[in-house]
């Protein structure tokens, strides 16, 4: 490896300490659902690892024997699927939530539609005795 | 055979009285749906003395009608119609779209304006309106083989098998030709019938200018995703 590419992966596991960081602050402040968060995690800690040992991996280690610029294309295109992989997987969850938000929905209407007369019903009967 | 009209209505509240007037004197049973309008639509509907399904948040077109195959569904109807708020639709010719059903010849007929037969020269489609039912009819014959004049017509008769088959699966926005595919798709029968409708008294269309420009690639991922689960359906 190249000084170059130790400063570059230096930054980079900067960088994702600091998200690390953030997402744990977004979850301990109740604004990121632990649940949902799970996979991010996963995919941050995944991406994590990979910058740690890209020495010993296959797809980093061809790196070494290019040139800087080469090495800086390779992060970009791995960078770019991780954004791919997590806006795909935002949009699946997306997905699901609306989905069970319109049967919510609907559900709830027509709960309404069954309760509202009588709720009406109960309303006007004391003033009838009356 | 208990038959149900399904009347999706979203700010309606001007078109509204005169459509529910004209069902209540034809003697049919019908439902409301209203999709959170902002206007007193739930009002003028609950005082026509009709149930109403007062969806709490908006759903578009696709979830409103959805809603109004459930509540049928539940409650043990035969045939369904489903009539635009706008009045645009005459329940007067609703006999002519039934009729095709109760012989048990489809499983579901849509009252169409440009069957070349009998065109309805008297209503006037929006240039917008009318490339986006262009489009879609052309892509439902590319990928069914089914020709059908009016993809975008909401004025459509279901028999029990068809709208229960709705109620579990159909799409959210602009409805009318993806759910066309599904039924083919699910081997229902589906046929046209010439009708005349009318120019809405009151509100705005839905169908803008905007979403006309959309319109194309929404029936091209619809019609994509439609086929793919079909593929994968088949492959299982």
């Amino acid at each position: 490896m190249t000084t170059f590419s130790f400063t570059v992966q230096s930054v980079c596991l900067g960088g994702l300490a600091l998200l690390f960081g953030y997402t744990l602050w977004l979850m301990r402040t109740g604004r990121l659902n632990a649940q949902i968060t799970v996979r991010w995690v996963l995919a941050e800690s995944a991406v994590f690892l990979a910058v740690l040992l890209w020495r010993w991996l296959p797809l980093f280690s061809v790196t070494s024997t290019l040139g800087d610029r080469e090495l800086l294309v390779i992060l970009a295109v791995v960078f770019f699927v991780f954004i791919a992989f997590l806006v795909l997987d935002c949009l699946v969850r997306i997905s699901t939530h609306t989905h069970q938000i319109k049967l919510l929905t609907q559900e709830l209407a027509l709960l309404r539609e069954c309760t509202e007369p009588r709720r009406d019903q109960k309303i006007v009967e004391p003033s009838d005795r009356e | 055979m208990k038959l149900l009209i399904i009347i999706p209505a979203y700010n309606e509240e001007e078109s509204l009285p005169g459509l529910l007037e004209e069902v209540r004197q034809a003697g049919y049973d019908a439902v409301i749906v209203d999709d959170a309008s902002s206007d007193s639509t739930k009002q003028v509907a609950k005082s026509a003395g009709f149930p109403v399904l007062s969806l709490p948040v908006n759903l578009g077109i696709g979830g409103g009608v959805q809603t109004g195959f459930v509540y049928a569904e539940r409650n043990d109807y035969d045939i369904v119609v489903q009539v635009d708020g706008d009045g645009q639709h005459d329940p007067g010719q609703i006999p002519k779209i039934i009729s095709h059903i109760t012989r048990g010849e489809a499983d579901c007929v849509i009252g169409s304006r440009y069957m070349p037969e009998a065109p309805d020269t008297v209503h006037e489609t929006s240039f917008a309106r009318r490339m986006g039912m262009y489009f879609s009819t052309g892509i439902l014959h590319l990928a069914t083989g089914l020709r059908i004049h009016d993809t975008t017509s909401g004025f459509r008769a279901l028999n029990r098998a068809a709208f229960g088959f709705f109620a579990t699966e159909y799409p959210v926005d602009h409805p009318e030709a993806e759910s066309l595919l599904l039924l083919h798709q699910a081997g229902f029968r589906i046929l046209e019938v010439p009708v005349m409708m009318r120019d809405r008294t009151g509100g705005q269309s839905l169908f803008t200018f905007f979403r006309a420009i959309l319109y194309p690639l929404r029936v091209i991922i619809g019609f994509m995703g439609i086929l793919y689960k079909k593929t994968r359906r088949n492959n299982i």
